[in-house]
């Protein structure tokens, strides 16, 4: 897959992300080169095999637990290393105008 | 002898028949940091009050009878991608500089119960992401060995500081093969446990599915006593499993006699650097003068791993590293007046390069109409990789290899060519794809004093096999380690 500019620029607003001017001639070059390399992949015939997105099958077991409450966090350490609190409240900058 | 020239194994009986207390294990290892971290830069914290508090509650604790546990009174370093309560956890980031965890990772929490001192927290690349420990925001680490070389990444500060001596152990965390590397590199042991055998709660994710944290030591049996502390089920993380902790120490020291190792052609072919194949092959041969049985083994899809992994380990980053929003915590670009401008800015502002190259292909990797063909493709190539691994170990009982394809390499030799620094993983990453357990013992040294590390691979929760090979690996080669060039005048 090529890549240019304009699409680097789009995943950058996905990922919420931004380069400056300079950066991005560099950051393309360098993103086609991943791509190209990963798309290796593409010689392997994968045709009805299943995607592994977890390993240990026994890990399912180890999911489940009781529904019972427990203690959690206290809510002044919850919001303390936030940049900005009103009230115990994450700030934010105004949303609607 | 110094008190910070033991290992844990030796600090252990000291403390057990109270010739030494934790308190002078603490002070002799601050005392290490302050003469040798100037040079070997190993540590973003080092928690010098924090520690030695501690170290006199345990030995309150000891003297009010409580009973001492393999790590009681051990000083150890801990990676700065897990969570300590009290102490900066930074995941080597700008974005995160100055955060305190409202809450310890649950291997924190193991190691205060087990009484283990937190001497401080280690240096690694920026969320773990990198092989060198180059890509950390605040500070290269280097390599003990020659300071001119890095230490290998992204644990490279946990590695660094325990082949420096400034503590006996540490933990780290492995996800393409960052506890592995970076022991290999510096000389020491590595361990990167099956997936779901130590619980990653309070470790700042980076991939989740292949994330694992992992003790590094100057030798097996340390390597052993400190997985020993952290294994186990935690209910907090739903991956971790349910399978019984084995005991790691006790089946150490029995003969290998009669075990069959597999060799994968796949780790010893093209792209292995010719010094590190033939001391890897001596190493080999050691295990078989011990009795055990060479036999050849095929890994027919290794050679795609990189690409799988580099698929896999960013989609996954994209979406742990979308808590980064500036809200919650972490760094804030205080000039921008719109959500959307601050999420923008703070985190350009806050994460590096190799942080951003990842978060965006990993980004792309998940976008719509690039699923199928890079995403869900990596994970079936993953499942062959595993096949690969199930059907080799119907023939033997743990599978050996090098660890890096080269031997440490110089401070800014690869940081500019992303993908060369990302094929330095090529022979531990496989292993996190399919969750098995892999250890990095050292087995010799280059022409240039440089170490070479032997990767042990086991089926899974095979820790205890791995470990006993190892040992009897160790134990066999017994190396001349010149360990203290520190002191000279380097």
């Amino acid at each position: 897959m090529k890549v240019n500019k304009e699409d680097v620029l789009k995943i950058a607003q996905l990922a919420k992300l931004s380069f400056g001017e300079n950066e991005v001639d560099t950051f393309t070059e360098q993103f086609q080169r991943m791509l190209t390399y990963v798309e290796t992949l593409n010689k392997v015939d994968t045709t009805g095999v299943p995607p592994t997105a977890h390993v240990v099958p026994a890990a399912d077991e180890g999911a489940f637990r009781l529904d019972a409450s427990t203690t959690s966090l206290a809510h002044e350490d919850a919001v303390a290393m936030a940049p900005d609190q009103c009230g115990g409240h994450f700030g934010v900058p105004k949303i609607i105008d | 002898m110094e008190i910070y020239e033991l290992s844990i194994a030796e600090l252990h009986e000291q403390i057990q028949s109270r010739r030494i207390s934790a308190r002078q294990a603490c002070e002799s290892a601050l005392g290490r940091i302050a003469s040798v971290e100037n040079k070997v830069d190993a540590f973003l914290t080092v928690a010098r009050e924090v520690a030695l508090r501690e170290a006199d509650a345990v030995d309150a604790a000891l003297a009010a009878g409580k009973p001492v546990e393999y790590l009681t009174g051990i000083p150890l370093g801990i990676k700065d991608v897990l969570c300590t309560k009290g102490l900066p956890t930074t995941c080597g980031s700008r974005i995160l500089e100055g955060y305190y965890p409202p809450y310890d990772a649950h291997v924190i929490e193991r190691l205060r119960h087990a009484g283990a001192v937190i001497i401080g927290k280690t240096n690694c690349d920026e969320f773990a992401m990198g092989s060198s420990t180059e890509n950390s925001a605040y500070k290269p680490t280097r390599n003990p060995w020659n300071l001119g070389c890095v230490p290998g990444g992204s644990s490279g500060g946990s590695a660094a500081a325990v082949a420096a001596y400034e503590c006996p152990g540490a933990l780290g965390s492995d996800t393409g093969g960052s506890v592995r590397l970076p022991a290999a590199f510096c000389g020491v042991v590595g361990m990167k446990p099956t997936y779901g055998r130590v619980s990653r709660y309070g470790l700042v994710a980076y991939a989740s599915s292949l994330d694992q944290i992992g003790p590094i030591a100057r030798t097996v049996r340390d390597t052993a006593m400190i997985l020993q502390a952290i294994a186990g089920h935690d209910r907090r993380d739903s991956t971790s499993v349910k399978v019984p902790v084995a005991d790691y120490l006790a089946g150490l020291d029995r003969p290998l006699k009669g075990l069959r190792l597999g060799l994968p052609k796949e780790f010893f072919g093209p792209g292995l650097d010719t010094e590190t194949k033939t001391i890897v092959e001596s190493a080999t041969k050691v295990l078989q003068g011990l009795g055990c049985e060479l036999l050849t083994v095929h890994l027919p899809h290794s050679e795609y791993a990189i690409a799988a992994y580099y698929l896999i380990a960013t989609a996954e980053a994209s979406s742990n590293l979308a808590r980064y929003d500036a809200v919650k915590y972490g760094l804030r670009d205080e000039n921008v007046q719109t959500l959307n401008g601050m999420y923008m800015a703070s985190r350009s502002k806050g994460f590096g390069a190799e942080v951003k190259r990842r978060i965006m292909l990993g980004t792309y990797a998940l976008s719509a109409g690039y699923y199928e063909a890079y995403y869900r493709k990596a994970q079936q190539v993953r499942t062959l990789i595993k096949r690969d691994y199930e059907e080799a170990f119907k023939h033997v009982d743990v599978i050996l290899g090098p660890t890096s394809p080269v031997p440490p390499f110089a401070l800014g030799e690869k940081i500019s060519d992303p993908l060369a620094m990302y094929l330095i993983d090529i022979y531990t990453v496989t292993l996190n794809l399919a969750g098995l357990p892999g250890i990095a013992v050292p087995c010799g040294f280059t022409q240039a004093g440089l170490p070479v590390g032997l990767q042990i691979i086991g089926n899974y929760f095979a820790e205890a096999m791995i470990l006993r090979v190892a040992y009897a690996f160790e134990q066999a080669a017994k190396f001349d380690k010149p360990l203290m060039r520190l002191n000279g005048n380097r």
